[in-house]
């Protein structure tokens, strides 16, 4: 097999590694990288729907009322019934991010619900609630915060219960309307319909272990009170997911529940009724960061990447020599801003941000791209110090031709691997990590034959091959 | 060859039964199901809530001097010291007291002053005008009291959410708590919880022939209305108690105290209606017990041993240790701690379970195209290829569960991507023999050589990897971690794997053809020595 002469083109590739470089840095100050929410602040939020019917127009200027910022995109071509928004950078004050964060949550929920009536089904549960039924749960809430015996409590709840019942007959639009209508100081009205709506549970946003602990505080089949709910609470759940994660409604769920020989279902279909609405829609996943988490991780990242930086150049040093070090950390740098370059370009095509699986996956192609330039760099090593005279530039280009092979099939088989998560896993955060991989493959491939070894060919020019 | 064979089949046990053992309520049992306890899941595969909340510190030292301001006027006057007025300068940490009085000598009294603050505060000025300011030192104790405050009324109440093995951690040398509630994703109720000062409640104990009962319907026929039945201690039975008598507003201070035999205390100090209220009630209630209750939860609930008023102490066998924290906990119930929420990420509980099928699709498709290469690529040496890389499974799982790593997100892309790196240290040792044997070199020599001479480039790459993959740890995340600690799990198994199993089968497979001329290394599609002579 005669050796394909890579080295005399060295100073073609160093120019198309150049030009890259430069335009990636380039693309990487001039499009810039969009950053995640978890480098900017701000929130995602991944929305499941129960049908396809929403559309995503519609959706879009629901979601628009609640922060003109948020972004809205489509999680499943296929099905259209996962959407997720972000909302970067919103506008919150200091401290307030808790209230701020759960205000939003509020705004987006009303929003997903507007498509399924959600705000009238809960106000009709209210409405079907007794003042006593109210007064119980306000005691319980304690959204006033009322520090007192047991009777100043009931007596000050049994008043504004009296209101609540009051004011539903005059048909308020939601929990938020209810509470204004009935307290005038602000944050009382916020706290009072954040006890309103825990008060009116959605089962299909129902986790099983909270499903056992409002069952067991409702105590609805009058259970022995040291007894739980856990085996009712699972039944339900279990029976939720064969359902494809949505109860379409409480008479066909009583099938899946087994109770005890003296339980009547009937009565714990009734409880259902009179306290949760079903929901339609489920909050598949909600991340928030502060502004100020955010700057932090984003630094951590960067000493993160800057450190093994440091850390493998070290190694090197100590395995080889210098000069190989370099030569390998030209690569790596090199690696590293075409991808950012490429990801840049992913950013503007497909939406891709940076963010923390992203940042482990350049730290990978770090890991990776050396991997690779290693490997060749051995053989260089081995076949420089067994050579008697040559040029090293040939040596080096029968060192990459020896290792050729191998390099072609882990890249291959790695590729391989990464593309199948890639394109087939469907999931969001492993296709965040997988691009990023695959543009790394490539790159660090191609820079530990065109890159790496030329990069050690002008340091070894000034030392001749025995040294 | 045996001891070979006997140091892969060890680890192949050792890892199979992490994997399969379960020590559980029902015994020992060894079981496929058992997997899926053993590997533990983090929050982003099993659902939950992770908060990163800071407490706000600053303003629990204001809080505090503001209290203080009101505590030390009251203090004083009960040493027969009268103030004329307390005024608490929060924002410079003061507290500056006005014409003081006494029945003694202003002198006495200005130095019992001087005793009795010197340790928390600065004290300068004299009876006309005496400045106590803040030491920072108690600036310090007061800050980390608050954070530590925040931590306890967390853990008091979060069984309210039903949530099975809560995490509630303070973030070492910070003002930072990070919450980890497997199980419920309910912002709103976490959030409410966290948020809100604790509730404290003083009751008597209603009746001591009643008292204790081992089940909590035996108590329900004696409920009478504001009565409420709250367990003793888990398995212990149930106290009845009286209506609410006291709130965390009647106290007016706690600190560590000594009881008259000198052993640790809880010293109490209330104010005016708490006093009132507390010697009427305990006038003839003495040998009865007081139970002091923190959001649910009884504290302690002491035996009266003589009618008290405001200022008294709970005394029981505690340690100084246990002291300190039945402070808190009572302090808890009376500070609202702002608290910043800096993360919160929420999860909901079919996300991670999606994910999980869908990595394991990818990873076994990954897998499957994988071996499908390497079969066609390197034959019957691909085969062995193929048994390290199932080893290196196994390996990898037994790890993960043995070394009580979390399983990540993340952590299933690191997982996939080891797997199509693990082949990498079996493709070098092929081609390198591939190598020798065009050159001639016989089979055996040429599978000794290549297995040496690349051992080293092996060892070079993947110790650079685990380099990188040590700096992510430091990325200080948990989906991020889970993500390093398995690449760093599958770059010793894949070492191991494929240098050491594949070897071994080489070894095994030339003992009993020892006269192999030709090594089915070659492509499916040609390419031996024979074809290309070099």
């Amino acid at each position: 097999m005669r050796d394909i002469q890579f080295m005399e083109k060295r100073k073609v590739f160093g120019l198309v590694s150049v030009v890259l470089f430069v335009v990636s840095l380039g693309l990487i100050f001039g499009i810039g990288i969009e950053k995640s929410v978890d480098y900017e602040g701000g929130t995602k939020l991944t929305v499941q729907f129960e049908t396809s019917d929403v559309q995503i127009g519609a959706l879009r200027e629901q979601v628009s009322q609640v922060d003109n910022k948020a972004s809205l995109a489509s999680m499943d071509p296929e099905t259209h019934k996962v959407y997720s928004v972000k909302i970067k950078n919103p506008d919150v004050k200091e401290g307030q991010e808790a209230e701020a964060s759960l205000a939003r949550l509020r705004g987006l929920e009303k929003a997903f619900g507007s498509f399924f009536d959600a705000e009238n089904q809960r106000m009709a549960l209210l409405k079907g609630f007794s003042r006593q039924q109210i007064a119980a749960g306000l005691v319980a809430e304690n959204p006033y915060v009322i520090e007192g015996t047991d009777a100043e409590k009931q007596s000050q709840y049994d008043a504004v219960a009296g209101q609540i019942v009051a004011k539903l007959s005059e048909n308020p639009a939601d929990v938020e309307a209810l509470a204004t209508a009935v307290e005038s100081d602000t944050a009382k009205q916020v706290a009072l319909s954040q006890s309103l709506l825990l008060m009116t549970p959605a089962l299909n946003r129902t986790t099983e272990d909270l499903l056992a602990v409002l069952l067991k505080n409702q105590n609805p089949l009058n259970r022995a009170s040291s007894d739980n709910y856990e085996d009712v609470a699972r039944n339900i759940i279990a029976y939720r997911e064969t359902q494809g994660d949505f109860i379409k409604d409480f008479s066909a769920m009583m099938e899946g529940v087994t109770l005890r020989a003296n339980e009547d279902k009937a009565v714990l279909q009734q409880f259902f009724e009179k306290s949760f609405t079903l929901g339609s829609y489920r909050i598949v996943s909600n991340e928030t960061f502060s502004p100020s988490i955010a700057s932090e991780q984003l630094t951590e990242a960067a000493e993160a990447i800057i450190l093994s930086l440091i850390g493998i150049l070290i190694y090197i040093a100590f395995r080889f020599r210098l000069g190989y070090a370099i030569a390998s950390v030209v690569a790596l740098i090199h690696d590293v801003v075409i991808a950012l370059g490429v990801f840049a370009i992913a950013g503007k095509l497909l939406g891709s941000e940076l963010s923390n699986p992203v940042v482990a996956a350049f730290l990978t192609i770090v890991g990776y791209s050396l991997n690779d330039t290693i490997v060749v760099f051995d053989r260089i090593r081995e076949n420089l110090q067994g050579a008697k005279g040559g040029e090293v530039a040939d040596h080096m280009n029968h060192s990459i031709n020896q290792t050729l092979s191998r390099t072609i099939v882990t890249s291959l088989t790695t590729f391989f691997v990464v593309g199948v998560i890639y394109w087939f896993s469907n999931n969001a955060t492993l296709e965040d990590f997988a691009l990023p991989l695959l543009i790394g493959i490539v790159i660090g491939t191609y820079s530990s034959i065109f890159v790496a070894s030329p990069t050690l060919l002008l340091w070894h020019s000034s030392r001749p091959i025995d040294s | 060859m045996r001891f070979r064979w006997i140091v892969i089949l060890a680890a192949l046990i050792l890892s199979a039964f992490v994997l399969f053992e379960n020590e559980g309520e029902d015994g020992h049992t060894v079981s496929l199901a058992n997997v899926a306890q053993n590997i533990q899941l983090g929050l982003d595969l099993k659902g939950g809530i992770f908060m990163q909340l800071e407490v706000d510190v600053e303003d629990a030292v204001n809080h505090y001097v503001e209290e203080q301001a009101g505590t030390i006027k009251a203090s004083l006057e009960a040493e027969n010291i009268t103030v004329g007025s307390s005024e608490p300068k929060v924002k410079e940490r003061k507290v500056v007291l006005r014409n003081l009085a006494s029945t003694v000598s202003l002198d006495d009294a200005l130095q019992k002053v001087k005793t009795m603050y010197r340790g928390y505060w600065n004290i300068s000025g004299d009876t006309g005008e005496l400045i106590l300011t803040l030491r920072d030192a108690a600036k310090e104790e007061v800050k980390d009291e608050a954070v530590k405050q925040t931590v306890y009324k967390i853990q008091n109440r979060i069984d309210q959410l039903g949530v099975s093995e809560p995490n509630i951690n303070r973030v070492v040398g910070t003002n930072r708590i990070v919450l980890e509630l497997a199980g419920t994703d309910d912002q709103a109720r976490v959030q409410k919880l966290v948020k809100e000062p604790g509730q404290l409640e003083w009751r008597m104990v209603a009746n001591a022939a009643l008292n204790t009962a081992p089940r909590a319907e035996d108590l329900q026929p004696y409920l009478k209305p504001g009565f409420k039945i709250l367990p003793i201690k888990e398995g212990e039975g149930f106290y009845l108690l009286e209506p609410v008598m006291m709130t965390a507003s009647n106290v007016s201070r706690v600190m560590a105290s000594r009881d008259e035999t000198g052993f640790p205390a809880i010293g109490i100090t209330l104010d005016r209606a708490g006093g009132q209220i507390m010697d009427n009630v305990t006038k003839d209630a003495v040998g009865r017990q007081l139970a002091v209750i923190l959001d649910g939860k009884v504290l302690t609930a002491p035996v009266i041993r003589q009618r008290l008023s405001n200022s008294f102490v709970i005394s029981g066998s505690f340690s100084a240790g246990e002291v300190d924290d039945k402070i808190l906990q009572i302090k808890s119930g009376s500070l609202p701690a702002s608290v910043r929420i800096l993360e919160e990420r929420v999860i909901g509980p079919t996300l991670g379970r999606d994910a999980i099928r869908q990595g394991t699709r990818a990873a076994v498709a990954g897998f499957g195209a994988v071996m499908l290469f390497i079969l066609l690529y390197y034959r019957l040496a691909g085969l062995f290829a193929i048994g390290a890389l199932m080893i290196n499974l196994i390996l990898m799982l037994g790890m993960l569960a043995g070394v009580d790593a979390i399983l990540t997100l993340p952590g299933i892309a690191g997982f996939i991507l080891t797997i199509g790196m693990a082949v990498d240290a079996n493709v070098l040792i092929f081609e390198k023999i591939r190598e020798e044997l065009r050159l001639g070199t016989a089979v055996k020599n040429a599978v000794d050589i290549g297995y040496k001479s690349a051992f080293v480039t092996i060892l070079d790459a993947n110790i650079t990897t685990f380099i990188a993959a040590f700096c992510l740890l430091l990325l200080g995340e948990g989906p991020i971690k889970g993500f390093a600690i398995m690449l760093m799990i599958g770059i010793v198994c894949s070492i191991f794997t494929a240098v050491f199993c594949s070897r071994t089968f080489f070894i095994t497979y030339l003992h009993f053809n020892a006269s192999v001329r030709k090594l089915s290394i070659w492509p499916i599609w040609g390419g031996s020595p024979s074809a290309t002579p070099q």
